[in-house]
Protein backbone atom coordinates (compact mmCIF):
# COMPACT_ATOMS: atom_id res chain seq x y z
CA UNK A 1 0.00 0.00 0.00
CA UNK A 2 1.12 3.75 -0.60
CA UNK A 3 2.21 5.48 2.22
CA UNK A 4 0.18 8.58 3.18
CA UNK A 5 1.82 11.71 3.11
CA UNK A 6 0.55 14.92 4.74
CA UNK A 7 0.99 18.15 3.34
CA UNK A 8 0.45 20.55 6.24
CA UNK A 9 -1.67 23.64 5.73
CA UNK A 10 -1.46 27.11 7.28
CA UNK A 11 -1.74 28.60 4.30
CA UNK A 12 1.67 28.79 2.86
CA UNK A 13 1.94 30.49 -0.42
CA UNK A 14 3.72 27.72 -2.24
CA UNK A 15 1.17 24.90 -0.81
CA UNK A 16 0.11 23.99 -4.06
CA UNK A 17 3.44 23.64 -6.03
CA UNK A 18 4.44 21.59 -3.17
CA UNK A 19 1.46 19.36 -3.77
CA UNK A 20 1.55 19.10 -7.74
CA UNK A 21 4.79 18.25 -7.70
CA UNK A 22 4.73 15.28 -5.89
CA UNK A 23 1.79 14.12 -7.26
CA UNK A 24 3.11 14.11 -10.55
CA UNK A 25 6.34 12.15 -8.43
CA UNK A 26 3.15 9.49 -7.46
CA UNK A 27 3.32 10.25 -4.09
CA UNK A 28 -0.22 10.12 -2.06
CA UNK A 29 0.07 12.98 -0.57
CA UNK A 30 -3.25 15.04 0.96
CA UNK A 31 -3.22 18.39 2.19
CA UNK A 32 -4.16 18.72 5.71
CA UNK A 33 -4.63 21.06 8.99
CA UNK A 34 -6.57 18.22 10.99
CA UNK A 35 -4.17 17.56 13.77
CA UNK A 36 -5.26 13.51 13.85
CA UNK A 37 -4.46 13.50 10.31
CA UNK A 38 -1.67 14.42 10.63
CA UNK A 39 -0.52 12.52 13.48
CA UNK A 40 -1.65 9.09 11.46
CA UNK A 41 0.05 10.14 8.37
CA UNK A 42 3.88 7.81 7.53
CA UNK A 43 5.30 11.35 6.45
CA UNK A 44 5.03 15.10 6.96
CA UNK A 45 6.00 17.90 4.44
CA UNK A 46 5.70 21.21 6.18
CA UNK A 47 5.66 23.89 3.64
CA UNK A 48 6.62 27.65 4.00
CA UNK A 49 7.15 30.81 2.51
CA UNK A 50 6.84 34.47 3.41
CA UNK A 51 8.03 36.13 6.70
CA UNK A 52 9.23 34.18 9.48
CA UNK A 53 6.18 35.89 12.00
CA UNK A 54 4.04 35.40 9.68
CA UNK A 55 4.51 31.96 9.21
CA UNK A 56 4.79 31.23 13.20
CA UNK A 57 1.61 33.80 13.51
CA UNK A 58 -0.13 31.83 10.98
CA UNK A 59 0.90 28.19 12.31
CA UNK A 60 -0.31 29.26 16.02
CA UNK A 61 -3.64 30.68 14.83
CA UNK A 62 -3.76 27.26 12.98
CA UNK A 63 -3.30 25.40 16.18
CA UNK A 64 -0.41 23.36 14.34
CA UNK A 65 2.83 24.00 16.67
CA UNK A 66 2.48 21.03 18.96
CA UNK A 67 1.63 18.76 16.15
CA UNK A 68 4.07 20.27 13.96
CA UNK A 69 6.88 19.51 16.87
CA UNK A 70 5.37 16.62 17.50
CA UNK A 71 5.85 15.16 14.30
CA UNK A 72 9.25 16.76 13.78
CA UNK A 73 10.64 14.41 16.47
CA UNK A 74 8.31 11.53 16.03
CA UNK A 75 11.02 9.61 13.94
CA UNK A 76 8.70 9.66 10.83
CA UNK A 77 10.00 10.89 7.84
CA UNK A 78 9.63 14.58 8.06
CA UNK A 79 10.42 17.28 5.47
CA UNK A 80 10.50 21.07 5.79
CA UNK A 81 10.75 23.10 3.24
CA UNK A 82 11.93 27.40 2.83
CA UNK A 83 10.57 28.91 5.89
CA UNK A 84 9.36 25.76 6.73
CA UNK A 85 12.93 24.96 7.76
CA UNK A 86 13.45 28.06 9.26
CA UNK A 87 10.90 28.16 11.87
CA UNK A 88 12.12 24.99 13.02
CA UNK A 89 15.24 26.80 14.94
CA UNK A 90 14.54 29.03 17.89
CA UNK A 91 14.04 32.52 17.05
CA UNK A 92 14.71 34.41 13.74
CA UNK A 93 16.44 37.86 12.85
CA UNK A 94 13.31 38.92 10.75
CA UNK A 95 11.32 38.90 13.84
CA UNK A 96 12.58 38.61 16.76
CA UNK A 97 9.50 39.22 19.18
CA UNK A 98 8.10 36.00 17.31
CA UNK A 99 10.15 32.57 18.59
CA UNK A 100 10.15 29.73 16.68
CA UNK A 101 9.08 26.28 17.32
CA UNK A 102 12.32 25.35 18.67
CA UNK A 103 13.23 22.09 17.70
CA UNK A 104 16.82 23.01 16.76
CA UNK A 105 18.91 25.52 18.81
CA UNK A 106 19.93 27.93 16.30
CA UNK A 107 19.19 31.24 14.83
CA UNK A 108 18.11 32.29 11.41
CA UNK A 109 19.81 35.22 10.36
CA UNK A 110 20.31 37.63 7.35
CA UNK A 111 22.76 37.11 4.50
CA UNK A 112 25.40 39.93 5.51
CA UNK A 113 27.97 40.25 2.46
CA UNK A 114 25.44 40.05 -0.43
CA UNK A 115 25.17 42.81 -2.61
CA UNK A 116 21.57 42.06 -3.54
CA UNK A 117 19.13 40.67 -1.66
CA UNK A 118 16.74 38.13 -1.84
CA UNK A 119 19.00 35.46 -2.91
CA UNK A 120 16.74 34.60 -6.48
CA UNK A 121 18.20 31.74 -8.79
CA UNK A 122 19.87 28.53 -9.50
CA UNK A 123 22.81 27.88 -6.65
CA UNK A 124 24.93 24.85 -5.86
CA UNK A 125 24.30 22.60 -3.05
CA UNK A 126 27.07 20.68 -1.93
CA UNK A 127 26.08 17.95 0.31
CA UNK A 128 28.48 17.36 3.29
CA UNK A 129 31.36 14.72 1.96
CA UNK A 130 28.95 13.84 -0.91
CA UNK A 131 30.04 15.05 -5.03
CA UNK A 132 28.79 16.39 -7.07
CA UNK A 133 27.03 19.67 -6.92
CA UNK A 134 23.71 20.38 -7.53
CA UNK A 135 21.67 22.96 -8.66
CA UNK A 136 18.88 23.74 -6.78
CA UNK A 137 16.14 26.94 -6.93
CA UNK A 138 16.14 29.12 -3.63
CA UNK A 139 14.33 32.36 -3.45
CA UNK A 140 14.98 33.59 0.44
CA UNK A 141 17.12 36.25 1.97
CA UNK A 142 17.52 34.72 5.67
CA UNK A 143 19.64 31.42 6.83
CA UNK A 144 19.81 28.96 9.68
CA UNK A 145 22.75 29.00 11.53
CA UNK A 146 22.19 25.88 13.59
CA UNK A 147 24.12 25.42 17.22
CA UNK A 148 24.74 21.79 16.65
CA UNK A 149 27.26 21.81 13.62
CA UNK A 150 26.82 17.81 13.20
CA UNK A 151 22.75 18.98 11.59
CA UNK A 152 24.01 20.56 8.52
CA UNK A 153 23.30 18.19 5.68
CA UNK A 154 24.43 20.65 2.86
CA UNK A 155 26.08 24.19 2.36
CA UNK A 156 25.91 26.79 -0.26
CA UNK A 157 27.14 30.09 -0.86
CA UNK A 158 26.05 33.18 -2.55
CA UNK A 159 27.60 36.39 -3.21
CA UNK A 160 30.82 34.65 -1.00
CA UNK A 161 29.04 34.32 2.02
CA UNK A 162 28.48 30.11 2.88
CA UNK A 163 25.36 29.25 4.25
CA UNK A 164 23.46 25.84 5.60
CA UNK A 165 21.03 25.47 3.16
CA UNK A 166 20.27 21.52 4.37
CA UNK A 167 19.97 20.10 7.72
CA UNK A 168 19.38 16.25 9.04
CA UNK A 169 18.35 14.65 12.14
CA UNK A 170 17.06 10.64 12.00
CA UNK A 171 14.24 11.39 9.41
CA UNK A 172 14.05 14.85 9.30
CA UNK A 173 15.47 16.61 6.55
CA UNK A 174 14.87 20.81 5.99
CA UNK A 175 16.17 22.45 3.49
CA UNK A 176 15.77 25.74 2.32
CA UNK A 177 16.02 25.85 -1.70
CA UNK A 178 12.70 24.88 -3.27
CA UNK A 179 12.78 21.10 -4.50
CA UNK A 180 9.39 21.86 -6.29
CA UNK A 181 10.64 24.48 -7.77
CA UNK A 182 13.82 23.19 -8.94
CA UNK A 183 13.30 20.58 -12.29
CA UNK A 184 14.09 17.48 -12.89
CA UNK A 185 16.83 18.09 -9.65
CA UNK A 186 14.11 18.92 -7.66
CA UNK A 187 11.77 16.43 -8.75
CA UNK A 188 14.38 13.46 -7.95
CA UNK A 189 14.86 14.91 -4.68
CA UNK A 190 10.88 14.56 -4.04
CA UNK A 191 11.13 11.24 -5.01
CA UNK A 192 13.78 10.12 -3.16
CA UNK A 193 11.85 11.29 -0.30
CA UNK A 194 8.68 9.52 -0.74
CA UNK A 195 10.78 6.32 -1.51
CA UNK A 196 12.38 6.44 1.54
CA UNK A 197 9.13 6.57 3.52
CA UNK B 1 28.15 30.39 -7.62
CA UNK B 2 24.36 31.52 -8.38
CA UNK B 3 23.63 30.87 -11.86
CA UNK B 4 22.76 33.69 -14.66
CA UNK B 5 18.99 32.70 -15.47
CA UNK B 6 17.63 32.60 -18.75
CA UNK B 7 14.23 33.10 -18.76
CA UNK B 8 11.80 32.80 -22.18
CA UNK B 9 9.22 35.10 -22.11
CA UNK B 10 5.83 34.08 -23.37
CA UNK B 11 3.78 36.84 -24.82
CA UNK B 12 -0.12 35.43 -24.34
CA UNK B 13 -2.60 36.63 -25.94
CA UNK B 14 -6.25 34.82 -25.34
CA UNK B 15 -4.70 31.85 -24.72
CA UNK B 16 -1.92 31.51 -27.43
CA UNK B 17 1.89 32.84 -27.24
CA UNK B 18 2.33 35.23 -29.39
CA UNK B 19 5.64 38.25 -30.06
CA UNK B 20 5.52 41.48 -32.26
CA UNK B 21 8.45 43.57 -33.32
CA UNK B 22 7.97 46.31 -31.07
CA UNK B 23 4.88 45.00 -29.93
CA UNK B 24 3.05 45.58 -32.91
CA UNK B 25 2.10 42.73 -35.96
CA UNK B 26 1.38 40.12 -33.62
CA UNK B 27 2.61 36.71 -34.67
CA UNK B 28 1.30 32.97 -33.45
CA UNK B 29 4.16 31.28 -31.88
CA UNK B 30 2.30 28.48 -30.29
CA UNK B 31 0.53 26.43 -27.37
CA UNK B 32 1.91 27.90 -24.00
CA UNK B 33 1.55 24.63 -21.88
CA UNK B 34 3.63 22.97 -24.59
CA UNK B 35 6.21 26.04 -24.79
CA UNK B 36 6.87 25.42 -21.64
CA UNK B 37 7.51 22.11 -21.42
CA UNK B 38 9.62 22.76 -23.73
CA UNK B 39 11.73 25.19 -22.25
CA UNK B 40 12.00 23.74 -19.07
CA UNK B 41 13.49 20.20 -20.95
CA UNK B 42 15.49 22.32 -22.73
CA UNK B 43 17.38 23.81 -19.61
CA UNK B 44 15.32 26.98 -19.14
CA UNK B 45 15.90 28.33 -15.39
CA UNK B 46 12.27 30.04 -15.01
CA UNK B 47 9.20 30.95 -17.36
CA UNK B 48 7.59 34.22 -17.79
CA UNK B 49 3.74 34.80 -19.08
CA UNK B 50 3.06 38.23 -19.97
CA UNK B 51 -0.82 38.63 -21.10
CA UNK B 52 -0.39 41.23 -23.48
CA UNK B 53 -3.96 41.86 -24.03
CA UNK B 54 -4.89 42.78 -20.62
CA UNK B 55 -4.29 46.43 -20.58
CA UNK B 56 -7.34 46.01 -22.97
CA UNK B 57 -9.66 42.89 -22.81
CA UNK B 58 -10.55 40.71 -19.88
CA UNK B 59 -9.16 37.80 -19.04
CA UNK B 60 -9.65 34.73 -16.78
CA UNK B 61 -8.23 32.16 -19.42
CA UNK B 62 -5.04 33.40 -17.79
CA UNK B 63 -6.06 31.35 -13.99
CA UNK B 64 -6.39 28.50 -15.94
CA UNK B 65 -3.54 28.84 -18.11
CA UNK B 66 -1.15 29.14 -14.57
CA UNK B 67 -2.94 26.11 -13.33
CA UNK B 68 -2.55 24.13 -16.03
CA UNK B 69 1.64 24.66 -16.47
CA UNK B 70 2.16 24.34 -12.76
CA UNK B 71 0.95 20.73 -12.42
CA UNK B 72 3.33 20.26 -15.59
CA UNK B 73 6.03 22.18 -15.08
CA UNK B 74 8.19 22.38 -12.16
CA UNK B 75 10.68 25.28 -12.69
CA UNK B 76 9.71 28.77 -11.46
CA UNK B 77 7.19 31.33 -13.30
CA UNK B 78 6.28 34.76 -13.24
CA UNK B 79 3.11 36.04 -14.28
CA UNK B 80 1.99 39.62 -15.35
CA UNK B 81 -0.14 41.69 -17.38
CA UNK B 82 -2.75 44.14 -16.45
CA UNK B 83 -2.53 43.29 -12.91
CA UNK B 84 -3.75 45.45 -10.55
CA UNK B 85 -5.27 44.00 -6.88
CA UNK B 86 -3.46 42.37 -4.06
CA UNK B 87 -6.54 39.84 -4.84
CA UNK B 88 -5.18 39.41 -8.87
CA UNK B 89 -2.53 38.63 -7.09
CA UNK B 90 -3.14 36.27 -4.39
CA UNK B 91 -5.38 34.28 -7.18
CA UNK B 92 -2.55 33.72 -9.92
CA UNK B 93 0.06 32.86 -6.79
CA UNK B 94 -2.46 30.44 -5.87
CA UNK B 95 -2.98 28.68 -9.00
CA UNK B 96 0.90 28.31 -9.23
CA UNK B 97 2.57 30.83 -10.28
CA UNK B 98 5.84 32.18 -7.96
CA UNK B 99 5.94 35.42 -9.09
CA UNK B 100 3.67 38.60 -10.45
CA UNK B 101 5.12 41.20 -12.42
CA UNK B 102 3.33 44.97 -12.17
CA UNK B 103 3.98 47.20 -14.72
CA UNK B 104 1.34 49.99 -15.50
CA UNK B 105 -0.81 49.32 -12.61
CA UNK B 106 2.45 49.95 -10.18
CA UNK B 107 2.57 53.23 -11.78
CA UNK B 108 -0.95 54.05 -11.25
CA UNK B 109 -1.22 52.95 -8.11
CA UNK B 110 2.05 52.96 -6.37
CA UNK B 111 1.18 51.64 -3.17
CA UNK B 112 -0.04 48.36 -5.03
CA UNK B 113 4.00 47.38 -4.92
CA UNK B 114 4.15 47.81 -1.12
CA UNK B 115 0.67 46.13 -0.65
CA UNK B 116 2.00 43.18 -2.68
CA UNK B 117 5.06 42.92 -1.15
CA UNK B 118 3.61 42.66 2.05
CA UNK B 119 1.01 40.32 1.72
CA UNK B 120 3.14 37.83 -0.29
CA UNK B 121 7.05 38.94 -0.16
CA UNK B 122 8.95 41.11 -2.00
CA UNK B 123 10.14 38.17 -3.91
CA UNK B 124 6.85 37.54 -5.80
CA UNK B 125 6.76 40.92 -6.47
CA UNK B 126 8.50 41.80 -10.18
CA UNK B 127 8.12 45.69 -11.44
CA UNK B 128 8.24 45.02 -14.97
CA UNK B 129 9.97 48.76 -16.79
CA UNK B 130 9.27 49.48 -20.23
CA UNK B 131 12.30 52.18 -20.99
CA UNK B 132 13.13 54.67 -23.49
CA UNK B 133 15.86 56.90 -24.28
CA UNK B 134 15.05 60.33 -24.21
CA UNK B 135 18.17 62.07 -24.62
CA UNK B 136 20.85 61.75 -21.86
CA UNK B 137 18.28 59.68 -19.48
CA UNK B 138 14.99 56.77 -20.05
CA UNK B 139 11.75 57.20 -19.30
CA UNK B 140 9.32 54.84 -18.75
CA UNK B 141 6.66 53.92 -21.30
CA UNK B 142 3.28 52.43 -20.81
CA UNK B 143 0.65 51.00 -22.85
CA UNK B 144 2.99 48.66 -24.77
CA UNK B 145 5.00 51.59 -25.53
CA UNK B 146 2.71 53.52 -26.64
CA UNK B 147 2.30 56.10 -24.03
CA UNK B 148 5.25 58.26 -22.29
CA UNK B 149 4.57 58.67 -18.62
CA UNK B 150 7.23 61.02 -17.85
CA UNK B 151 8.82 59.08 -15.30
CA UNK B 152 12.97 58.85 -14.92
CA UNK B 153 13.00 55.14 -15.78
CA UNK B 154 16.77 54.92 -13.01
CA UNK B 155 13.99 57.28 -10.29
CA UNK B 156 11.80 54.87 -10.80
CA UNK B 157 12.92 51.70 -10.49
CA UNK B 158 14.63 52.89 -7.02
CA UNK B 159 11.26 53.89 -5.67
CA UNK B 160 9.70 50.46 -6.78
CA UNK B 161 12.40 48.80 -4.85
CA UNK B 162 12.37 50.72 -1.92
CA UNK B 163 8.23 50.03 -1.97
CA UNK B 164 9.27 46.38 -1.76
CA UNK B 165 9.92 45.35 -5.16
CA UNK B 166 11.89 41.86 -5.28
CA UNK B 167 13.24 42.05 -8.64
CA UNK B 168 13.37 44.54 -11.96
CA UNK B 169 11.94 42.78 -15.31
CA UNK B 170 13.64 46.07 -17.82
CA UNK B 171 12.80 46.14 -21.34
CA UNK B 172 14.28 48.89 -23.61
CA UNK B 173 11.66 50.08 -25.58
CA UNK B 174 15.08 51.57 -28.08
CA UNK B 175 16.04 47.50 -28.27
CA UNK B 176 12.91 45.59 -28.29
CA UNK B 177 12.45 44.06 -31.52
CA UNK B 178 15.78 45.17 -33.26
CA UNK B 179 17.61 42.06 -32.88
CA UNK B 180 20.49 44.21 -32.53
CA UNK B 181 21.19 43.18 -28.29
CA UNK B 182 20.10 43.90 -25.71
CA UNK B 183 20.68 47.63 -24.39
CA UNK B 184 23.42 47.45 -22.15
CA UNK B 185 23.86 51.32 -21.65
CA UNK B 186 20.48 51.16 -19.96
CA UNK B 187 20.83 47.98 -18.58
CA UNK B 188 24.05 48.81 -16.62
CA UNK B 189 22.53 51.77 -14.63
CA UNK B 190 19.45 50.18 -13.42
CA UNK B 191 21.48 47.56 -11.89
CA UNK B 192 23.73 49.97 -10.26
CA UNK B 193 20.77 52.04 -9.09
CA UNK B 194 18.96 49.12 -7.35
CA UNK B 195 20.05 46.39 -4.70
CA UNK B 196 17.88 43.51 -6.41
CA UNK B 197 18.05 41.29 -8.98
CA UNK B 198 17.45 42.50 -12.52
CA UNK B 199 16.14 41.01 -15.81
CA UNK B 200 16.90 42.41 -19.12
CA UNK B 201 15.01 42.38 -21.60
CA UNK B 202 14.50 43.66 -25.09
CA UNK B 203 16.93 43.49 -28.15
CA UNK B 204 18.48 39.49 -28.24
CA UNK B 205 19.30 38.69 -31.99
CA UNK B 206 22.13 35.91 -31.30
CA UNK B 207 23.81 33.78 -28.98
CA UNK B 208 26.63 37.15 -28.53
CA UNK B 209 23.82 39.04 -27.29
CA UNK B 210 23.17 37.23 -24.43
CA UNK B 211 26.28 36.52 -23.99
CA UNK B 212 27.62 40.39 -24.20
CA UNK B 213 24.46 41.42 -21.51
CA UNK B 214 26.04 38.83 -18.64
CA UNK B 215 29.48 40.00 -19.41
CA UNK B 216 29.08 43.96 -19.65
CA UNK B 217 26.73 44.63 -17.22
CA UNK B 218 25.69 42.58 -13.70
CA UNK B 219 22.21 41.61 -14.64
CA UNK B 220 20.94 38.69 -13.01
CA UNK B 221 19.12 37.36 -15.92
CA UNK B 222 18.17 37.50 -19.45
CA UNK B 223 14.47 37.42 -21.13
CA UNK B 224 14.48 35.91 -24.38
CA UNK B 225 11.58 35.51 -26.79
CA UNK B 226 10.96 35.46 -30.81
CA UNK B 227 14.83 34.60 -30.78
CA UNK B 228 13.71 30.89 -28.79
CA UNK B 229 10.31 30.67 -30.23
CA UNK B 230 11.12 30.83 -33.74
CA UNK B 231 14.02 28.34 -32.90
CA UNK B 232 16.80 30.65 -34.16
CA UNK B 233 18.81 29.92 -30.93
CA UNK B 234 18.23 26.86 -28.25
CA UNK B 235 18.48 27.16 -24.36
CA UNK B 236 21.02 24.89 -24.78
CA UNK B 237 22.94 26.78 -26.98
CA UNK B 238 22.59 30.06 -25.56
CA UNK B 239 24.25 27.91 -21.84
CA UNK B 240 26.89 25.99 -24.16
CA UNK B 241 27.91 29.58 -24.90
CA UNK B 242 27.70 30.46 -21.77
CA UNK B 243 29.90 27.60 -20.41
CA UNK B 244 32.84 28.32 -22.84
CA UNK B 245 32.48 32.28 -21.76
CA UNK B 246 32.62 31.50 -18.10
CA UNK B 247 29.51 32.38 -17.09
CA UNK B 248 27.83 30.94 -14.50
CA UNK B 249 25.39 28.71 -15.68
CA UNK B 250 23.27 26.02 -15.08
Amino acid sequence: MKKNISLIDFGAGNLHSVHKALKFVGANIEITNDESRIEKSDAVIFPGVGAFGSVMQSIRENNLESIIKKMATSGKPFLGICVGMQVLFESGEENPDMPGLGVFKGNVVKFKKAKKIPHIGWNDVGVIHESPLQKFYFVHSYYVIPEDKNLIYAKSNYDGEEFCCAVKKDNLLAVQFHPEKSGDAGLNFLSDFVKKI
Amino acid sequence: MLAKRIIPCLDIKEGRVVKGTQFLNLRDAGDPVELAKFYNKEGADELCFLDITASHEKRKTLIELVEKVASEVFIPFTVGGGISSVEEMRDLLRAGADKITINSSAIKNSDLISQGAKAFGSQCIVLAIDAKRNLNSWDVYVKGGRENTGLDAIEWVKKGVALGAGEILLTSMDADGTKEGYDLELTKRVVEAVNVPVIASGGAGKLKDVVDVFKKTNCDAALLASLLHFKEVSVKQIKDEMLKELIATR
